[in-house]
């Protein structure tokens, strides 16, 4: 695959985060690691006209760029340009496991194990979303990794690991260097905590 | 492309049933999340996003299907305004797929099923069974966390497959039990993965007669009642689905049950009936109507007159008068006769509502008396 449409589909889809349903998201990354992209061009750009998710030009540019080639419809993805700004994020984050997560969090130290000293990754992270107020409803775990290379297939393969254990919609953000990162993102990143760090050092995602 | 009109082998069947019986055929082979995700789709009209995430599950999973299955899914792909060309990507392999799933029914899988599912089977038209079973196995090429608990449903030609598929599950997780539910309706052959898991399980919930024949549950127009939800029927109320429940039990409930729901056991008598008995019943096949009121047909006959003649008087008699014993010195009447008029149906089914009526009062009456049966009946109706 053309390593410059994968980069640009993935970024695409980290900057749904918290847009797309989770439900769709895990499952578009999922396709976009096993290399479908001829299922994501036909589907992705339908998803988000029925979602009523509108792109901003730089989503924009990178959808034409990493789907047209492998045969969307251009009247979909041309549909899909917004004119207003995109919603901010609108979840709020906490650091700390809810009371749910046991004392020993088996996802974290599975997460821990699989990536710690790892080629090509920098700083994993973990945050908990929440909608609306904390404390209220469901904390859902957010993990926020920087990598180098192979991001889709680090992700896809976190999503799986994560989906054994339990979680069935997992949101894993594998984040580019020098990524203009989203609202959504800067608010995870603001209330995480430190899983691990890869063979990358100095990728920081927080500064120290 | 794939050729879309070579007459797959599931002509007649509706879009959302194809695609649904395609997700039967495809179940332990795609991930859970995807069959349950794909048939909420379906049951909401979204058939096309159902069929799109069933064929990218296949497609990026390299998942091989039989050239029949992708013609199947190209069809349903160009009948849902889809792209048909996806299915052009999927992994087409003519080696039938042997299943390697390992089932269990130890530790309980149906463990707290019936309770949760309790108001949804009472409304939920024609389901036969509810079964459990645990999967050791993981499915699919993003499986979720084992074990995984199979819900195994079974329905009537009267139930509509996708719509139960996403009401029993969703029924289930708001009582946080996480399974995939697998309904099959009639005329569809189980898979091995279905046979499997079937020799496995361990029942739920079973209707009453559904393990002495099936014929009995069958639609009989005579007396299939015409009136919406609108007119409450008490004898539909009964919740006899539930054939090992009380009376006392059912006749509680006050939310009305669509009329559609098909009885198929009568609903047990009151123990101390001061009723005499009533098994005079010739062999002949009931009607619904018949097995709701439990009624010889001279007394139904009897009543029948008096409500039209005199619609007090059949109050009278529907209210467990004495006089309703008497001897009846009327003819019999064939109640399977097709000439009985819409009128007839009306004041039978004003009958029922009267003796429905008698029987709470009955049970409220027995109850006072400390007659009453106790919580364990509630516990029996999950067959052995």
């Amino acid at each position: 695959m053309d390593p410059d449409i994968e980069q640009s589909t993935h970024e695409l889809l980290l900057r749904l985060a918290g847009r797309l349903p989770d439900q769709l998201l895990w499952r578009f990354r999922d396709w976009l690691g096993e290399g479908a992209m001829g299922t994501l061009a036909r589907t992705l750009p339908r998803s988000l006209l029925k979602h009523r998710i509108d792109l901003d030009q730089t989503e924009y540019r990178l959808l034409v760029a990493g789907l047209i080639p492998h045969g969307a419809d251009w009247h979909q993805v041309s549909s899909t340009l917004g004119v207003d700004d995109v919603t901010e994020n609108r979840y709020t984050f906490t650091s700390s496991a809810p009371e749910w997560v046991n004392s020993v969090d088996s996802v974290s130290v599975l997460i821990h194990a699989t990536l710690r000293g790892r080629p090509d990754v920098g700083e994993v992270r973990q945050s908990w979303r929440h909608v609306g107020v904390v404390g209220q409803g469901t904390a859902k775990r957010v993990l926020l990794i920087t990598a180098l290379s192979g991001l889709p297939r680090l992700t896809g393969e976190l999503q799986r690991v994560l989906r054994v254990l339990g979680d069935e919609e997992p949101s894993v953000e594998v984040i580019p260097p020098r990524f203009d990162l989203p609202g959504y993102h800067r608010a995870a990143l603001a209330d995480s905590e430190l899983v691990c760090v890869g063979a990358v050092a100095g990728n920081r995602l927080v500064a120290a | 492309m794939v050729e879309v009109h070579d007459g797959p082998p599931m002509d007649g069947f509706s879009v959302p049933l194809r695609l649904h019986n395609l997700l039967l055929a495809l179940a332990g082979r795609i991930d859970d999340s995807a069959l349950t995700e794909a048939r909420e789709l379906i049951a909401r009209a979204h058939i096309d996003e159902a069929v799109e995430l069933t064929t990218g599950t296949l497609i990026a999973g390299q998942i091989p299907v039989s050239s029949t299955e992708q013609r199947e899914l190209a069809l349903v792909l160009e009948m849902s305004r889809s792209d048909a060309t996806l299915a052009n990507d999927l992994l087409v392999d003519e080696t039938e797929p042997v299943n390697t799933h390992r089932f269990t029914g130890e530790n309980s899988p149906e463990f707290g099923i019936a309770e949760a599912l309790d108001r949804t089977l009472q409304v939920l038209p024609d389901v036969r069974s509810v079964h459990a079973v645990w999967r050791n196995t993981p499915a699919g090429s993003v499986p979720g966390a084992l074990p995984q608990r199979v819900v195994l449903v079974e329905l009537g030609p009267e139930g509509n497959p996708p719509a139960v598929a996403f009401r029993v599950d969703t029924a289930l997780r708001r009582a946080g039990i996480h399974s995939v539910v697998e309904v099959s309706g009639p005329g569809v052959a189980h898979s091995e993965y279905h046979q499997a898991a079937s020799a496995a399980a361990s029942p739920a919930w079973v209707t009453g007669s559904a393990t002495s024949t099936t014929s009995a549950y069958r639609p009989e127009p005579v007396a299939k009642p015409s009136a919406p939800a609108a007119s409450p029927e008490p004898v539909a109320e009964s919740g006899s689905r539930h054939s090992m429940r009380s009376s006392a039990t059912t006749t509680a409930s006050p939310e009305p049950v669509a009329p559609v729901v098909p009885i198929v056991s009568p609903p047990p008598p009151p123990p101390p009936a001061p009723e005499p008995p009533r098994k005079v019943r010739s062999e002949r096949a009931e009607t619904r109507a018949e097995r709701t009121a439990d009624l010889t047909p001279a007394e139904v006959a009897q009543l029948r007159q008096a409500l039209a003649e005199d619609p007090e008087k059949g109050r009278e008699i529907a209210a467990g008068k004495p006089s309703m014993h008497e001897v009846v010195e009327l003819p019999a009447l064939d109640l399977d006769d097709p000439s009985l008029s819409e009128r007839d149906r009306a004041l039978l089914r004003e009958l029922h509502a009267e003796l429905a009526e008698r029987e709470r009062a009955e049970a409220a009456k027995m109850r006072l008396n400390g007659a009453s049966r106790s919580g364990g009946d509630q516990r029996g109706w999950t067959a052995p």
